[in-house]
């Protein structure tokens, strides 16, 4: 396996975690891809976005500041910045 | 296309619940006739959500220190303190609040919104690690964002989830700032302060606490959580308000720490906005004086709360988990909400219909706050209407009160 695919494969893991925490906070099931947009397609306001991050935290035992999450739109973001969050730790 | 299209989202909302009845958003006193009732419409409504815990508003003394020193000072300021001086009212002031609090230091914001505010963000700033209970107050985490610092959430009064997050943060968690606030707003809940004091040594964090709703209503002496608690030495700072115990508007920050004087120049919440009138200044000088002095009222606030709290619970409403000033009534779904808030209304009683985002869990809320000045009979009365319109709208099972 070549390294840009199993960067994609962790891309991948964490969109998914991303979509349970976010099952988890909004209590309902959600379909999403990288391009996903958080606010709009998901219906999170700033508050669930929150508590979806919270629930991140727990999943990869990781601090996410939330002044991290104004460039964050899309769940590719999210999962982009934790992937980075996770080398740093 | 204009700027506030973006805010379309929450038209439906809005104009949903106007269609139910009042606009809470609106409500307009005719006249406020005394701490606990108002006129709208011309009727007399029971003022069930003011904050006003101790009463004061009305206070003859306070009153007349207000109309003296409107008299011997003006209206107003003018502008800051920076660029305008200081009045003797203000220096009074913040001495006598860090002598109640027993700090060297005490300093004056303009509101209760702006303590948080320019306190916090002259504490912590980018670099800095602020940590926040979730369900903090939106002054707090506006703070958070105008400090630039990096900001952590931990879940709601859970000393092992702050626990586990500062564990996470290493070595960044020493000197970071944990915010957490005396008595939750919303619900009326208290902070877990003992726990949380010895996880902040253990981390090596600062602790401020907001006791802008425990301040006049908690502790021995009044003094908030903080005392009630006994970790008074252990709480680095207090930020508190004018707005609701001492009747008037404004807010404050006590420490002993060092340096504290430099907070005045370089906190923007402090600086760029016009400093407290005289008149607030008089009457909160006056109302501090009179909550240090008079136990009684907040012996009273308590047997006010404990009646309405222990009335609705045993009705069967769902309250929060202990009695306080506070006692939030949780609505089945926001429509019984904004029907009951209507309901209340119509029978003469006025408090907060809470509804999300404003509410933790995305609950709908009907909060109130009792005040000391508050009758047993007015309570009753509440307690009355309550009961009715929960038999009538079916929250309710069955008759409190078995017939004798």
């Amino acid at each position: 396996m070549g390294g840009s695919s199993m960067v994609e494969l962790a891309t991948d893991l964490t969109v998914r975690e991303v979509a349970r925490a976010a099952e988890t906070v909004l209590g309902r099931s959600v379909q999403v891809t990288p391009e996903t947009d958080i606010a709009r397609d998901l219906a999170v306001d700033s508050l669930a976005l929150m508590n979806i991050v919270m629930e991140l935290e727990d999943r990869f035992d990781l601090s996410i500041p939330l002044d991290r999450l104004a460039t964050v739109q899309t769940v590719g973001d999210l999962s982009e910045l934790i992937n980075k969050l996770r080398v740093k730790a | 296309m204009s700027l506030l299209d973006k805010h379309l989202g929450y038209r439906a909302p809005l104009d949903g619940i106007r269609a139910a009845g009042a606009d809470p958003s609106a409500v307009r006193f005719d006249a406020v006739l005394s701490p606990t009732e108002g006129m709208l419409d011309g009727r007399k409504v029971i003022l069930l959500g003011t904050n006003n815990y101790l009463g004061l508003t009305f206070d003859p003394a306070c009153i007349e220190a207000s109309a003296d020193a409107v008299r011997q000072w003006g209206t107003g300021t003018t502008g800051s303190r920076f660029a305008n001086g200081t009045f003797a009212g203000h220096t009074a002031l913040e001495t006598a609040l860090a002598k109640f609090y027993g700090r060297k230091h005490a300093m004056v914001f303009t509101t209760g919104y702006q303590a948080n505010l320019g306190g916090i963000s002259g504490l912590v700033g980018r670099g800095d690690h602020l940590i926040l209970d979730a369900d903090s107050h939106a002054s707090i985490y506006d703070a958070a964002k105008l400090s630039g610092a990096e900001v952590i959430r931990f879940r709601h009064n859970d000393p092992e989830d702050l626990a586990k997050r500062l564990r996470r943060m290493g070595d960044a968690a020493k000197g970071s700032l944990i915010v957490v606030e005396g008595i939750y707003s919303m619900i009326g809940d208290v902070a877990p302060l003992k726990e949380m004091v010895a996880i902040k040594k253990e981390a090596g964090a600062y602790l401020l606490v907001d006791e802008a709703h425990s301040m006049g209503v908690l502790g021995e002496k009044g003094r908030g959580l903080a005392e009630a608690a006994g970790v008074e030495d252990d709480v680095d700072f207090i930020v508190g308000t004018f707005s609701k115990s001492l009747g008037a508007v404004g807010g404050f920050l006590v420490s002993d720490e060092d340096n504290f004087d430099l907070l005045r120049i370089v906190s923007r919440p402090y600086m760029f906005t016009a400093s407290l009138p005289p008149a607030v200044i008089a009457s909160t000088l006056t109302a501090l004086k009179r909550l240090e002095e008079d136990s009684s009222l907040r012996a009273q606030l308590a047997a006010n709360a404990d009646r309405l709290y222990e009335g609705l619970r045993d009705m069967g409403y769902a309250v929060g988990p202990h009695a306080s000033p506070i006692t939030a009534v949780v609505m089945p779904d926001q429509a019984t909400a904004v029907m009951m808030w209507n309901a209340l209304l119509a029978n003469g009683v006025y408090l907060n219909l809470a509804i999300p985002p404003a509410t933790p869990e995305n609950k709908s809320l009907l909060r109130s706050s009792v005040s000391a000045a508050h009758t047993a009979e007015q309570i009753d009365a509440v307690l009355d209407i309550f009961e009715r319109l929960g038999l009538e709208y079916g929250l309710l099972q069955r008759p409190r009160r078995a017939s004798a």
